[in-house]
């Protein structure tokens, strides 16, 4: 770790003024991705300015929306009542993220803002069509990943909070990397009145997509026959030691069909 | 009975330690004031240095030396061992020898021959400071083809890694009747011919790997704190080959030890560098190394790629066994380098009866990390080809797994019994084995387990495999105890635990033997300059091989503490016998305990020793039952049923016992379901953090079932016969066979390890 000056301010705006005013500045969440790039000396702060003294944190459920903190945690998101209740395939996809100890420290602001390619939340964000609220403005799903590690977030700017309009079904499952039991393929699927949405993370080069020939078939007919014809192509899949392309390919055609039916289930 | 009474589960003294955070590790034991010592690795697999710049490290903030291998050579100091002789077994050409043996440098100076070769190493106030100035020096490389695939480095248009090696052959080793095995290929039935890989894997000690050295200027004395399973070892090729100095002049102590595996058994670089910087420096010099480092510089293990041919006659029987291994070296040969491929093959003869087996082995040097022994070290691979080769062939002419193994499995009237290899087998029931570990595993049930499993779209295997492995029988070991005038003993051993639980195990042998409280009992290890000598921990020898040293002193104890006794007895020495915890005037009902002995202690205490060398090594087997399910959708599978019957001998401690069992069924389920170092085409290592190295975790295995079946070994006194590899040694093989017998019933005809997720659906999509 190389050596940086440590703030931790108990405004929103004095956060960002200190983002604004050091250059290479950095914000820190809970350390889970963060600490163990400064650990490495893979990054070069001037200043880190940790966000937990912002109230940032916190879970409102209404019947058509889930508006949850940025730093609120994994373990807090899996285990809220409210959202087991009203949006359960996204408690269900924190209960799946690392482990007890990274589900206590990591964030969902801190991991949108990553966006690392085989992140879960990218797909329930980009699924259920969600918006990301920061310090000076509102940025929908579709406009907020811009390729892997990289988001519409301009240098500085806070994620604040993030909302989630509740869809008739849900469902999230994980091929996890057997390794780093991150996604290697993650399918998000949401049904709502005009149609359903799906989302892929873990697969592509350029970070989450939305599958949209999965989708026009399961907005027809949201079964998971809907899809059992429709081959996704390889290219521009990732390929690595533990999956090459075409398999991940093939995973994604046997985990979204396994998440039709869990949502129907 | 007593509660340290031999074959209770004592619970370990040193858990209240090691699991409330009091453990002492190297790390831990930095001394206040020591600098900090960080090293500059290769970023290429081969490549020429033509230059190294320190200029701007060593004038950076807090920098107190940079050491480089031009300044190493100036100093005089030489390297680490480069293994020692080839075995020699019945059939091994008497002139046969390494054709080539490069010792691994402290630090390189002309050309680097793999990712994570030491280059310099920087000594500064503080681990910041080091590290700042470690990215400061300047190193210009020219970069040269690389090879690290064991197969292909092998091949003839393979990059060379020694011009002096021609074809990268360290050494070209055989052992057994090539004649013999001729003869009976030409005569046989059916031949059963497999290829099997045994991957690379990276040994991931829960600690890393450290070092503190200092030096003593008046004394000339190096004093070196790590790591280590085998203090005195360490000493000596410190003193030897490093320093050149008398053994009196390094002390080497280790306190406790998170995990070695074999991976701490040899010499590296950074645990004579602390030394050298030590000396220079005039202050203590500490090493720390992060598990970054350690993925890039701890030997590893295994990779091998093996062929094996089964003759077999007509009835099944096996008639003769061929099998040709090429061993990947790394760049340099380790100190204990080329024995996991050699020294341990007699293992391949198994359970069975085998007329006739040829085994050839090559040693290859690739551009990756030195290997060396990994637990089992080269048992698990022998037995894996093995049991491999048995399944497949059973398969192929169509006789049951189980049936053909009883056809060729050795019974106990055949003691001893004389292998192709040389070894003398003295005691187990293979056949009664095999028999307790279907019923335990309830073969029976398999068909009805394997239809509900297939009624639900899964495939679902049975795997077995038996072995005999040869362990404690290379080396002896010695032991001390003294008796204090407080009554309490102190016992030095030059064994040195690494998590198994000497501590635990040894007091409570000399407790039962002496019918003394274990708590009296102190067990000392880790000190060269206070233990006089010891072989070290390894080959699952402590218990069969130190064990009986100590027991050997504790009936040196009673011999002296008998004068003592028939004082306060008033009896004539001759007439004074031992049992239980009492001197007993024999004959007659009186008797005195160790209380009156302590009492008549002398101000100097009383000194025993004892010293065991075994004459035969032990034979400890067992035979493990494996059943693994399958999703062919995603080609994900997980083991679902694991049955371990086994003969370790006389048990002293099931807990111990069964912890060692655990965790080397882990391991070997490792290696079949997912461990495995892999480096792209430049040789960069792809598996550098556990990000992508993946070990098995709790949740990917099953409850393990632990059946005894014991057999007394002859070889010891204590009738132990070591348990700390046998469970690697099974589980690789026992599960790959279940794995590919579920496989086998989609047309799938080979599956290797790790059988990772992407390779098992592979497979199913190519089969027929
Ligand atoms: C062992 C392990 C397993 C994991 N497994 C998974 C998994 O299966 N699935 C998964 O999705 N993730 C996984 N993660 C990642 C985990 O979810 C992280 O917590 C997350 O990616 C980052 O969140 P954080 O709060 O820790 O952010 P930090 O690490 O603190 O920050 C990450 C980055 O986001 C920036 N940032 C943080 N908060 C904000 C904000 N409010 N506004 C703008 N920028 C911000 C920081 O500046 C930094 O660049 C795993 C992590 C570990 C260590």
């Amino acid at each position: 770790m190389y050596d940086f000056a440590y703030e931790k301010p108990s405004s929103l705006a004095d956060a960002v003024a200190s983002l604004k005013a050091n250059l290479d500045s950095k914000a820190l969440a809970g350390g889970q991705t963060f600490i163990p790039v400064l650990k490495q000396r893979l990054n070069k702060p001037s200043v880190v300015v940790d966000l937990a003294k912002l109230n940032l944190k916190g879970i409102t459920v209404t019947p058509t929306t889930v508006t949850i903190g940025a730093m609120t945690t994994h373990g807090e998101i899996a285990l809220s009542a409210d959202i087991q209740k009203t949006l359960p395939a996204l408690a269900h996809m924190a209960s799946m993220i690392g482990d007890w100890q990274v589900r206590h420290r990591g964030t969902m602001g801190g991991s949108l803002a990553n966006n690392d390619p085989s992140a879960c939340y990218p797909s329930a964000l980009l699924a259920l069509d969600g918006t990301i609220t920061t310090d000076r403005r509102t940025i929908k799903a579709e406009d907020f990943f811009q390729g892997m590690f990289t988001t519409a977030l301009e240098d500085g700017e806070l994620i604040t909070s993030v909302s989630f309009p509740v869809p008739e079904k849900a469902a999230y499952t994980k091929f996890r990397n057997p390794a780093s039991r991150y996604a290697m393929v993650g399918v998000f699927v949401a049904k709502f009145a005009a149609g359903v949405r799906v989302a892929i993370t873990g697969a592509s080069q350029s970070g989450v997509f939305r599958h949209t020939a999965f989708e026009h078939a399961l907005s027809a007919h949201f079964a998971a026959d809907a899809i059992k014809d429709i081959v996704t192509p390889a290219n521009g899949l990732n390929s690595d030691i533990h999956a090459s392309a075409p398999y991940r390919a093939h995973l994604i055609g046997v985990m979204t069909k396994r998440a039709v039916i869990e949502a129907l289930s | 009975m007593g509660a340290n009474a031999f074959g209770q589960s004592v619970t370990r003294r040193e858990d209240f330690r090691l699991l409330t955070g009091r453990g002492r590790f190297t790390a831990d034991l930095v001394p206040p004031g020591a600098a900090h010592a960080v090293m500059v690795r290769s970023p290429y697999a081969h490549a020429v240095i033509a230059g190294i710049d320190v200029a701007a490290a060593v004038s950076m903030p807090g920098v107190l030396a940079v050491v480089t291998g031009a300044d190493l050579r100036a100093a005089g100091l030489g390297g680490i061992t480069a293994g020692s002789a080839l075995v020699k077994f019945p059939g091994t050409p008497a002139d046969q020898d390494f054709l080539y043996r490069p010792g691994h440098p402290l630090l390189v100076h002309d050309r680097v021959r793999f990712v994570g070769d030491s280059v310099a190493m920087v000594v500064a106030e503080t681990e910041a400071q080091a590290s700042d100035a470690a990215e400061a020096i300047v190193v210009e490389y020219d970069v040269l083809p690389c090879v690290t695939d064991t197969k292909a480095a092998a091949a003839a248009d393979a990059a060379q890694v020694w011009a002096a090696a021609p074809g990268n052959l360290c050494f070209a080793w055989q052992a057994g009747d090539s004649e013999a095995v001729r003869a009976a290929f030409a005569r046989a039935a059916h031949v059963t011919t497999i290829e099997v890989v045994d991957t690379r894997i990276q040994v991931a000690s829960l600690e890393n790997r450290g070092a503190v050295g200092s030096f003593d200027g008046a004394s000339g004395c190096y004093t070196l704190l790590t790591g280590s399973q085998m203090p005195h070892f360490l000493r000596d090729i410190l003193a030897d080959q490093v320093f050149g100095v008398a053994h009196d002049k390094i002390r080497v102590c280790v306190a406790d030890v998170g995990g070695s595996f074999g991976i701490k058994n040899s010499l590296y670089p950074e645990q004579a560098l602390v030394l050298h910087a030590a000396k220079l420096l005039g202050r203590d010099v500490a090493w720390v190394g992060s598990r970054s480092d350690g993925f890039v510089s701890d030997y590893q293990a295994r990779d091998n790629v093996t062929t094996g041919s089964l003759a077999l006659d007509a009835e099944g029987h096996f008639i003769g066994l061929r099998v040709h291994t090429i061993g990947a070296i790394g760049a340099y040969l380790a100190p204990k380098g080329q024995l996991s491929p050699t020294v341990n093959t007699p293992v391949l003869a198994g359970v069975y009866r085998f007329p006739c087996i040829h085994v050839a082995v090559d040693g290859v040097f690739s551009n990756t990390a030195p290997t060396e022994v990994y637990r089992g070290a080269g048992r698990p691979e022998s037995v894996y080809l093995l049991e491999r080769l048995v399944e497949q062939a059973a398969r192929e002419i169509g006789v049951d797994a189980v049936e053909i193994r009883r056809r060729n499995l050795l019974g106990a009237e055949a003691w001893p019994y004389r292998t192709a290899l040389g070894l003398l087998y003295d005691s187990g029931d293979f056949p009664g084995m095999l028999d307790a570990a279907c019923a335990e595993a309830d073969l029976a049930g398999f068909a009805a387990r394997r239809a509900s499993s297939e009624a639900a779209g899964r495939l679902r295997g049975s795997g077995l495999a038996q072995y005999c492995e040869r362990v404690a029988g290379s080396w002896a070991e010695s032991a001390w105890i003294e008796m204090g005038q407080d009554g309490r003993l102190v016992v030095l051993t030059g064994t040195m635990s690494n998590g198994q639980g000497h501590e635990t195990a040894f007091a409570q042998l000399l407790s039962a033997q002496l019918g003394m409280d274990a708590d009296m009992i102190d067990i000392v290890q880790g000190d060269t300059a206070r233990i006089p000598s010891g072989a070290g921990t390894g080959g699952s020898a402590s218990l069969g091989i130190g064990g009986a040293a100590i027991a050997e002193a504790g009936v040196d104890l009673v011999r002296k503490a008998t004068p003592l006794a028939a004082d306060a007895l008033e009896a004539a020495e001759v007439d004074v016998a031992f049992h239980g915890g009492l001197f007993t005037v024999v004959g007659t009902d009186r008797a005195v305990g160790w209380d009156a002995v302590v009492s008549r202690i002398g101000p100097s205490g009383l000194q025993a020793d004892g010293a065991y060398k075994p004459s035969n090594p032990t034979f400890p087997n067992g035979c493990h039952i494996a059943e693994v399910e399958v999703d062919p959708e995603t080609g994900l599978w997980h083991v679902d049923r694991y049955t371990m019957v086994h003969d370790f001998g006389r048990v002293l401690n099931p807990m111990l016992l069964e912890g060692q069992l655990q965790g080397g069924v882990v391991q070997g389920i490792g290696q079949a379901l997912c461990e495995r170092v892999v480096h792209d085409g430049d040789g960069q290592v792809l598996t550098g953090s556990f990000m992508d190295y993946q070990i098995p975790r709790a949740s990917d295995l099953p409850g393990l079932e632990l059946v005894y079946r014991p057999t007394p070994s002859p070889a010891n006194p204590l009738g132990v016969k070591g348990c700390g590899e046998a469970g690697n040694a099974g589980a690789s093989p026992a599960v790959m066979n279940a794995l590919a017998d579920a496989l086998w019933t989609r047309g799938v005809r080979r599956i290797d390890m790790p059988a990772t997720p992407e390779m098992v659906w592979r497979a199913l999509m190519s089969g027929p």
